[in-house]
Formats: structure tokens, C-alpha cells, sequence
């Protein structure tokens, strides 16, 4: 069984192979204004298969994942004094990060960055720890800490029980979930899936072409045009769903509240059919569909 | 990496909806994959020549068609009927193959983004001029951003401010990308 | 005498298109009558155009093609039904395996128990017809609108109570913090669940309050399976 502390598993040529790369990387953080002191000296580095998957877990402090063109893991990072680092696995599956943790006891901050392929998947968890990543794809998931996700990526799962996410990503597919944290969703995702249970959801896309989005008690922001084509769906029980769309948004919207109010101020537009709980209109050609509905919650429409 | 299962999404659509979606659908909404195959068997030929001439490969574009119908399994509790299927599978497949080009380095939209790429009238020069070529082996032979763009304007009909929202490009570019892609096909044409 | 300028590349394209605004046709017309370099262009365009449009749109796929493809789809579609359980392995990843395998089938745990209890969801949809008219009291074959609701409640009830009991097993597991802000947010769901019950007691054919609630028991069944995977 090997040794859990530090376990490299790379040979003499791996280690100037990665050298020579995180050599390149760092002349990059020197352009980028990040260098590799402030990173930390290397904890782990071998080479992987492009589409390997990575689990990473640190409680605290926090993990940086930045996805790269090499078929290549680099760790770098700081762990806690005390605390024990793995980096266990083989070319297809690794384990990453800080796993022997006494739950009874607060967690020492530890802070990795690490590089890895593009097209891996990873799985970081965190307790308090915030959770950055870039080009990478895979299930986010932490209990207080923030998730910010950027670039590129096949699909994007982060979920917090109440820390914020933040999500600004080019994706087919994007599932998002906190508590009470603040969710934001930009960029480029396509098919969205993001619920709040009091935190608040804002939604600033144009490429959204399918969007569900939910919250019990935290208000919903919409501002933007919806795409051609798009279908979404907002559902509130006591929060607010705010839209602030363009005067140009092609759209048929249908708002419904149980008992809350609605506020349309497209007042130049003729609804199709309006109540002081319901409305239904048609912007534009009607190109999206957009569906809400609260149970208490106002809607508010608002042109920008 | 494939999502997870998130389970049924609300499946509350009004009796209009519910009239438009047929019983195959449903039932296919409701996880018989048997019924699955069925809409598969149906549309997939449209899905593979819409992917084949947006990418101009044969095994790409199958492997890309598999994707779409994966997608398109694990979305389609949330198609309501307001289009035809073949609407919404169509505009699936038009996402899936744009996110591919996306992400591939070789073949990338970044074409587009980039106008005056080098590639763009290296290969129009370097495609075979052949009388006898039909429009799918010329279109084949475009770069891909080029290509895309061409075949959602001109084939599929798409505007250039639809092209512009799907691709996350101006207008303007994807029309100067449309004009560059018939000028290399009017030369691969021999027109 | 000024050389005439030659159309735009815009121009030349919006022509063999057809296009071309009314105010700029008549100084197009008058462009191409005059310039034969353009003329001939725009003609190359057209006959692109024309070849296009002519040429029959192909959208046939083989049999043969179709069963090649269709193995594949399926065996996707299959292996996203059942989250899989890592293999035995070698020592090398002996940790890793054994670890991803207890994730795997704690995440089995709630993903099955969060799926039942979607489904639980998807029988109140389903089972209360969407339109009933208001003076439509008799539902179809399952009773009154608020017996059916009242059923799959208690089926739902049932569904999250296992998944809350599993939550207590682990609550020891968990930080202060953490299992207190799980019992807010299972709090502020609660209120509404009661909140929405209490409304379609009163209108039991709304659908959208029905719509609405389902959102909430399914936003409880995430929070359920959230706090599982915290521990």
C-alpha cells in the first residue's frame, strides 16, 4: 500500500516532462500577474489520460481548478501544518486533496491549484472552503463555500447548501443549486437548471435556450433578451420574479400568481389577456416562451 | 461526462400541450425507451445530413447524431409540444454541433470569430474543383466556421441575427462569413 | 469621368438573394445595367443560389446506419438510469475505488430515494387531470382532485421522512452551521408546502397550485439529498 503523504507517481522523465510545462505555465502567471510563488511549490504531478476523472476534497481554504491542453495533472499548493496531503491513483482516476480530516475538529485552510485536461471531469467538494474553476467540467459541490465557474465546459453540475455560485460559463448544460447563498448565472450555458431555496437568483444570458428557474422565498432577476426559441420556466413561492427585458424582446410571456401581484410596465402593448394575478403577452413576434408563476410572490415586467 | 438524472421535471402542461404531444412522446417522456427508438428511427435521418453538412464528416457527424439523441432523451421531459419535434430536436442538434465546434481546437468557431483566418482561403484554394461536385462535397470541403454558418443561413434558413444568438457572433461577422463561404463554393463549383 | 464604383460585396449578395431593400434597388438596377464585372458576379451568386435550391435536400439515412447508431444512444441512455458502482481494482487504486464506491452508493442512496420521491411528484401531476373545469367536480379515475392530492402527500410524506430519517442518522456528522442551515431552508419549504396544502384545500381544481407544489416537494427532496452528500 503506498504512503497516503504526498504520493507521486510519476518517473524521473514525467517530473522534466511537467517541469518543462509548469515552467511554460509559469512564465504565462508571470504575464497573468499569478506566479508560482504565490501558488506554492508543486504537491503532485503526473501524467493522465485527457478524459480522467478527479476527485478532490479540502474542507477549507480553497481549490482552483484551471483546465489545460496537456494530458497532465499539476498540483501546486499550500496544506495546513498538520494536515495530510493524497494524490492517489492511476492515469484514469485520481484522488486528490485533503481526505483524513477529523470531522469532530475545525479544518486547517489548505489552497491548491491545480491544472488538469480540459476534457477530464472532476469532483471537488469543500465544507468552507471556495471552489474556482476554468475550463473544466464536472459536480461542484460545497456547504458554505463559494463556486465560481468559468470558460468552457461540457457540463456544469455546483451545488452549495447555502454558499454563492456563481456561474459564468460556456456549457450545454448547466445545474445549479444553494440555500440561502446568491446564485448568478451568465455566459454562454444553453440548457439551465438553477434553484435557490432564500438566496437570490439572477439570470443575465441571451444563450439560454431552455431555463428553469425556481426559488422558494429569494427572489428571481431576468434581464436580458431571451434567445429565439427559448423556453423558460420561474417558479417562486413567496419571492419576487423580476424581469428587465429590452424593448426589442420577442417573447410570450404567461404570469401567474396565486395570490401576489403583477406589474407589467409594457403598458404600450395590449395584453392578450390580464388580471391583477395573471397576465398573458405577446412582445415582438414571440419568438421565446417565457412561463412564471408564484404563489405570492410579485412579477414584475419591466422594459430596460 | 453525462448529467445526472435529475428526475421528471414538472410535468404540468396545459391541454393544449398535452393534445400537440403525441402518445409516442409521451410515452417516451416517460422513460420507454422503446418509444425512444421509435422518435430516434424517425428523425435521425434529418438529425445525421443536418450534422453531416454542418461538420463535413461522415464519422463525426454519427458520433454527433448519438449525442443529440442522448440530449435529447434526457431533455425531453421538458418539450411541451409548442413546436414540432422535429423543430426541437433540429435546433438540439444545431446546439450540440455548434458547442462541438466550440470545443474543438481543429475545427473550432473561433473561425469565425477570427474573419480573416488564414485557413479560410487556404482550403477554398486547395479544395477540388470538380463540375461534377454535388453542394454537400463542396460544403464539405469549407472551413467549419464558415461552413456552419452557411449551412444554418442558406440550408436551414436561419437569419443572420438567429445565426448571431447560436453562435455568439455579431451579425456582421456571420454575414461576412456567409459571403466568404459562397465565394469559395461559386470557386470549388466551378461557377 | 469617374469609374463607377462596383456594388459592395453586401449588395452583390443581397441581389442573388433577393434581398435588396427598395432603396437601393433602383441604384443597384442602374449599377448593373452600366458595370458588366459586377454583373457577372452577382449572376455566379445567383447560379449558386439557384444550384442550392434545386438540388434535392437529401435527409435519408440506411437502416443499416440508423441500427449502427442506435447501440450506442441506447447503452448512454441506459447507463444514466443506474449510477454505477466502481469494479474491485488493483492496490494502486484500491483507496480510490473504495471511496468513490461509498460516494457512489450514498449518492445511489438519496438518487433513488430523490427519484421516488419525483415520481411521487409526477403522480400529483398526473394523476390530477390539468383542466378541470370548475364546475367538473368527478376526476377521472382517482377520486376527487383533493383526495388525490391528499394520497400522493401521504406517499410524498412517507418518501421524505426516509430521506429525513437518514439526515438525522448523519446529523451528528455534521457541523453546527451546517445542520442549522439545512433546518432553516427545510423550514422555509415547509412553510410553503403548509402554505400551498391549505390553498388547494380551498381550490382543490387549481392546477397551478398544484405546479407550485410539486416545485416545493421537489425542492425539498435536492435540499434532503444536499445535506446527505455534506456529511
Amino acid at each position: 500500500m503506498r504512503d497516503s503523504q504526498v504520493d507521486m507517481n510519476i518517473s524521473m522523465l514525467g517530473v522534466a516532462v511537467v517541469g518543462a510545462m509548469v515552467g511554460s505555465i509559469s512564465v504565462a502567471q508571470a504575464q497573468t500577474s499569478t506566479s508560482a510563488n504565490n501558488e506554492g511549490p508543486i504537491l503532485g504531478a503526473r501524467a493522465v489520460n485527457a478524459t480522467a476523472g478527479f476527485t478532490i476534497k479540502n474542507a477549507a481554504g480553497s481549490v482552483r481548478l484551471i483546465g489545460w491542453d496537456y494530458d497532465s495533472i499539476v498540483v501546486r499548493g499550500r496544506v495546513a501544518t498538520g494536515e495530510r496531503f493524497s494524490f492517489v491513483g492511476d492515469k484514469a482516476a485520481m484522488k486528490i486533496g485533503m481526505y483524513s480530516q477529523d470531522a469532530g475538529t475545525p479544518p486547517r485552510p489548505s489552497h491548491f491549484v491545480i491544472y488538469l485536461p480540459k476534457r477530464s471531469s472532476v469532483t471537488p467538494t469543500t465544507v468552507t472552503g471556495d471552489l474556482f474553476a476554468t475550463d473544466v467540467s464536472g459536480i461542484f459541490t460545497s456547504v458554505s463555500g463559494t463556486i465560481q465557474i468559468r470558460g468552457s465546459a461540457t457540463s456544469i453540475e455546483a451545488e452549495s447548501i447555502n454558499g454563492s455560485v456563481d456561474i459564468d460559463v460556456a456549457a450545454p448544460w448547466v445545474h445549479a443549486r444553494t440555500g440561502q447563498g446568491h446564485l448568478l448565472i451568465r455566459g454562454t450555458p444553453q440548457d439551465v437548471d438553477a434553484a435557490t431555496i432564500g438566496g437570490t437568483l439572477d439570470v443575465a444570458s441571451p444563450a439560454i435556450l431552455r431555463g428553469r428557474f425556481t426559488s422558494v422565498s429569494g427572489d428571481i432577476h431576468y434581464a436580458g433578451q431571451p434567445a429565439w426559441g427559448g423556453i423558460f420556466e420561474f417558479s417562486n413561492h413567496s419571492g419576487a420574479v423580476d424581469f428587465l427585458l429590452p424593448r426589442a424582446t420577442s417573447a410570450r410571456l404567461e404570469l401567474s400568481s396565486v395570490v401576489g401581484l403583477i406589474e407589467n410596465g409594457f403598458d404600450r402593448i395590449r395584453p392578450v389577456a390580464a388580471g391583477p394575478h395573471s397576465l398573458r403577452i405577446n412582445l415582438g413576434r414571440g419568438d421565446a416562451q417565457i412561463t412564471a408563476r408564484t404563489f405570492k410572490g410579485v412579477i414584475r415586467l419591466r422594459p430596460e | 461526462m453525462q448529467p445526472r438524472m435529475s428526475g421528471p421535471t414538472e410535468a404540468g402542461a396545459t391541454t393544449d400541450d398535452v393534445g400537440r404531444i403525441d402518445d409516442v412522446v409521451r410515452r417516451a417522456q416517460q422513460g420507454d425507451v422503446q418509444a425512444f427508438e421509435l422518435l430516434y428511427r424517425s428523425h435521425a435521418p434529418a438529425v445525421l445530413t443536418l450534422c453531416r453538412r454542418m461538420l463535413g464528416d461522415e464519422q463525426l457527424a454519427r458520433e454527433l447524431v448519438q449525442d443529440v439523441f442522448v440530449h435529447a432523451w434526457e431533455r425531453l421531459t421538458s418539450f411541451r409540444g409548442q413546436s414540432a419535434l422535429a423543430t426541437w430536436l433540429h435546433r438540439l442538434a444545431v446546439n450540440v454541433v455548434l458547442e462541438h465546434l466550440r470545443s474543438s481546437k481543429r475545427d473550432a468557431l473561433r473561425l469565425i470569430e477570427d474573419p480573416d483566418e488564414e485557413a479560410f482561403g487556404g482550403r477554398a484554394f486547395d479544395g477540388q474543383i470538380d463540375a461534377r461536385m454535388d453542394i454537400d462535397s463542396a460544403v464539405a470541403q469549407l472551413p467549419g466556421g464558415a461552413r456552419a454558418v452557411f449551412v444554418l443561413h442558406d440550408i436551414q434558413g436561419y437569419s443572420h441575427d438567429e445565426i448571431a444568438q447560436m453562435t455568439g457572433i455579431a451579425p456582421g461577422t456571420a454575414r461576412a462569413q456567409l459571403f466568404r463561404a459562397r465565394r469559395a463554393l461559386t470557386r470549388l463549383l466551378d461557377l | 469621368m469617374n469609374t463607377p464604383r462596383h456594388l459592395t460585396e453586401e449588395d452583390r449578395h443581397a441581389v442573388a438573394d433577393g434581398t435588396l431593400d427598395s432603396q437601393r434597388a433602383t441604384d443597384v438596377a442602374a449599377h448593373l445595367a452600366e458595370c458588366e464585372s459586377c454583373t457577372a458576379d452577382v449572376a455566379r451568386l445567383r447560379k449558386l443560389m439557384r444550384r442550392l435550391h434545386a438540388e434535392p435536400v437529401t435527409t435519408s439515412a440506411s437502416p443499416a446506419t440508423l441500427d449502427d447508431m442506435w447501440p450506442g444512444i441506447r447503452a448512454r441512455i441506459e447507463r444514466s438510469k443506474v449510477v454505477p458502482l466502481a469494479p474491485a481494482n488493483t492496490a494502486s487504486t484500491s483507496t480510490v475505488v473504495s471511496d468513490r464506491a461509498a460516494t457512489v452508493r450514498r449518492r445511489s442512496l438519496w438518487l433513488t430515494a430523490s427519484l421516488a420521491a419525483a415520481a411521487v411528484v409526477f403522480i400529483i401531476l398526473e394523476r390530477v387531470p390539468r383542466d378541470v373545469a370548475p364546475e367538473d367536480t368527478a376526476v377521472g379515475s382517482g377520486g376527487t382532485p383533493m383526495s388525490v392530492v391528499a394520497e400522493s402527500s401521504r406517499v410524498y410524506e412517507q418518501e421524505a421522512n426516509t430521506l429525513l430519517n437518514d439526515l438525522e442518522l448523519q446529523r451528528s456528522l455534521l457541523r453546527p452551521q451546517t445542520a442549522a442551515a439545512i433546518d432553516h431552508d427545510l423550514h422555509i419549504i415547509d412553510q410553503a408546502i403548509a402554505e400551498l396544502k391549505d390553498a388547494i384545500a380551498h381550490d382543490p381544481n387549481n392546477p397551478a397550485l398544484r405546479r407550485l407544489l410539486a416545485s416545493s416537494y421537489r425542492q425539498k427532496v435536492e435540499l434532503l439529498k444536499r445535506a446527505g452528500l455534506s456529511g
